[in-house]
């Protein structure tokens, strides 16, 4: 992709934003008196503030990121992840389950779970629960440093300040870390939940303005519809039978498998975003909450999946000339060639690089393979001018984030109460057990960042010879291209770190995407896929939504298949739907 | 919570917008906007979020203003609570 720089104006609002973040934490710690001040907000949110975040606790890099892949890859069928994967079963939880969770007084789902069944059932949930959620917190922080490598945002800077470009990665693992570490360990989840709904009118304020240029460049809705195929621009044409529609499932399966099982599966008992609702004020109003985040949640595929469906609608970069007249009197021609990845790609979306050969990765046909991971990415540096720039990354900073942030409050909870409290130390005092959340939650930010880099360790082995390309390797470096600017102002960044590195991470947020019911696995080379950082079940089978669950349970009491079936589900939910 | 999150929402968004607004000013007819279609992106968008984070700062202020007018309800007892 094409280097973009920022400028001042792009670091200042980023700055701003982490400013404001750490300045919340500050600013909640005089309030963290005792541990369910820390753990549950105190149970005094208003309900717009946990609905706000009930959504966003959920908008993590998968949606951002994976969303805006899917809608590049699949078109507009990706919407029915929201309205039949999120609206019914938010609704569900918000009227009939909440009264459980919230009038029971458990502190944590693994403790409902113990006061409905009993202390072992507790017990695995917590344990699965806790190293889930952990691994959740770590992909997230390594998909974002990865992401900042790709990008190559900060290479100006690193090159400026005479730094290794490899140490981009690094310190982008270590500032997340110390950022979200700050934050949740001052002002534990009411902390977490403020910088939720920062995080989610910050997504709105990044993404809009991308929508709108997008569309208005394209021409409009109508526009879009006349340069894509017809399948991308409808989201049920095609459902009576898996093999004429993109997704390839047909809509049973959809329903019932979507509808149904994956999202209840989520919706319902992720602690995640159950800790969310669970930290309002009254029982009514934990009723209202998820009902609150089902209304922008309706909206949202206009915000994630529409970018997608821009970037493949768009011109694919070609070689632009342009001729300026300097006020001495001076013709210059700037002559931009786009890289062998974009103008390969389709549209904005850059095709897939191999990160070790560099060159460009083929299907069974000789066509290239497309990298839908970068679409939205591609988009904002597409179209933004620097300025609002800042602010686009900022947003997708802020998912990333949040995400972990999430993750880091649940892990907390749970590890306290569930494990700390039930198993290591009975009858503490309360000031005990609010020192020991804060420390597990430098726990789980340590324990995040061993995942993150675990997780190098499988995508890429060329971390075993050391930092991530701060040395010249003769077998790695990419062969000679043409310059990318002749004009001899912009600077020429080593092409080591070009796509051919780092597309290879992002094949991991790839994977995890493409694990969404019914979404096959067609255009995953093999070598990426026989490398993941985590056991996920392989859906071998193409059939859709009924092949990744597990078989339905006999019907029993309607308790009794949502308290059984929690526990099972939740790795796999986590799996599929977890917030990166 | 004493803390109205309007507050430090609403202030953020105002510099962002007022950052954003000011630079757009400053670059007014630049080069940079070829890619936005020609559209000053920096201030159209700058003013709608000085705007909104404006109302958020106000709302919150007014929201904090009303609860400290209200009469203080009791504090806890001091007492350490056990975990249950």
């Amino acid at each position: 992709m094409t280097h973009t720089s920022l400028t001042a104006v792009d670091w200042l609002i980023m700055l701003l934003y982490f400013v404001f973040v750490l300045g919340i934490g500050f600013a909640l710690k005089r309030y963290m008196k005792t541990s369910k001040d820390f753990f549950q907000a105190g149970r005094a949110l208003p309900a717009w503030i946990c609905g706000l975040a009930f959504i966003s606790a959920n908008l993590g890099a998968q949606e951002v990121i994976g969303m805006g892949a899917s809608g590049a890859k699949y078109g507009l069928a990706t919407s029915h992840f929201y309205w039949i994967g999120a609206i019914p079963a938010m609704i569900f939880v918000g009227i009939f389950m909440m009264p459980f969770y919230y009038g029971s007084k458990a502190r944590s789902v693994p403790e409902f779970l113990r006061l409905r069944f009993d202390e072992k059932t507790r017990a695995l949930n917590a344990c699965s629960f806790a190293v889930m959620t952990v691994f959740s917190s770590g992909i997230s922080m390594y998909a974002m440093a990865r992401l900042i490598q790709t990008l190559h945002v900060f290479d100006s800077i690193f090159l400026s300040a005479g730094l290794p470009l490899g140490y981009i990665f690094h310190l982008s693992i270590i500032l997340s870390a110390i950022i979200v570490l700050g934050y949740i360990f001052l002002g534990g989840l009411t902390s977490a939940i403020y910088n939720e709904v920062l995080q989610f009118f910050l997504i709105i304020a990044g993404f809009l303005p991308l929508v709108l240029i997008g569309l208005r460049n394209v021409g409009g809705w109508s526009g879009l519809k006349a340069s894509l195929p017809s399948a991308y621009t409808h989201s049920w044409q095609g459902m009576t039978h898996a093999n004429t529609n993109p997704l390839g499932v047909e809509w049973f399966g959809l329903a019932m498998g979507l509808g149904f099982v994956l999202s209840f599966g989520y919706w319902c008992t992720d602690f995640l975003v159950i800790q969310t609702a669970m930290a309002t004020d009254t029982q009514e109003n934990a009723r209202r909450v998820p009902l609150i985040a089902a209304i922008p949640k309706m909206f949202f595929p206009f915000l994630v999946i529409l970018p997608g469906l821009l970037a493949i609608a768009a011109t694919t970069p070609k070689e632009v000339t342009t001729q300026r007249v300097e006020a001495n009197g001076a013709i210059v021609h700037t002559i931009t060639f786009p890289t062998e990845a974009e103008a390969k790609g389709k549209g904005l979306v850059p095709a897939k690089t191999d990160p070790l050969t560099g060159k460009i990765v083929l299907d069974a046909s000789g066509h290239p393979l497309l990298d839908y991971d970068l679409a939205i990415p591609s988009m904002l540096l597409h179209y933004f001018p620097t300025g609002i720039l800042g602010l686009g990354l900022t947003a997708l900073l802020a998912s990333f984030m949040s995400g972990m942030a999430g993750n880091v409050t649940a892990f907390n909870t749970v590890w306290t109460y569930d494990l700390y409290q039930s198993y290591i130390h009975k009858g503490g005092t309360d000031k005990h057990y609010l020192a020991m959340g804060r420390w597990a939650t430098v726990g789980g930010i340590i324990l995040s960042m061993a995942t993150a880099y675990a997780a190098t360790g499988f995508n890429n082995i060329m971390h075993h010879r050391g930092p991530p390309a701060s040395r010249p390797d003769p077998a790695h470096r990419s062969p000679p291209r043409p310059p990318r600017r002749l004009d001899p102002r912009h600077s020429q960044l080593p092409q080591r770190h070009g796509p051919e590195l780092l597309d290879r991470h992002l094949g991991l947020l790839h994977q995890l995407h493409c694990l969404h019911p019914g979404q096959p696995h067609g255009q995953t080379q093999t070598r990426v896929r026989a490398r993941r950082p985590r056991p996920l079940p392989d859906p071998k089978t193409r059939d859709g939504p009924s092949a990744v669950v597990a078989p339905p349970r006999s019907p029993g009491r309607p308790a009794d298949r949502h308290g059984s079936n929690s526990e099972h589900h939740l790795p796999l939910e986590s799996a599929v739907f977890s917030d990166l | 919570m004493n803390l109205d999150l309007r507050i430090p929402m609403g202030l953020m968004f105002l510099l962002v917008g007022l950052i954003l607004t000011i630079f757009g000013m400053v670059t007014n007819g630049s080069e940079i906007y070829l890619r936005s279609g020609g559209t000053n992106v920096n201030i159209g968008w700058g003013l709608v979020l000085l705007i909104f984070g404006a109302i958020m700062f106000t709302l919150g202020r007014r929201n904090q203003r009303r609860l400290a007018k209200e009469p203080q309800k009791p504090q806890e007892p001091g007492a350490v609570r056990r975990g249950h």
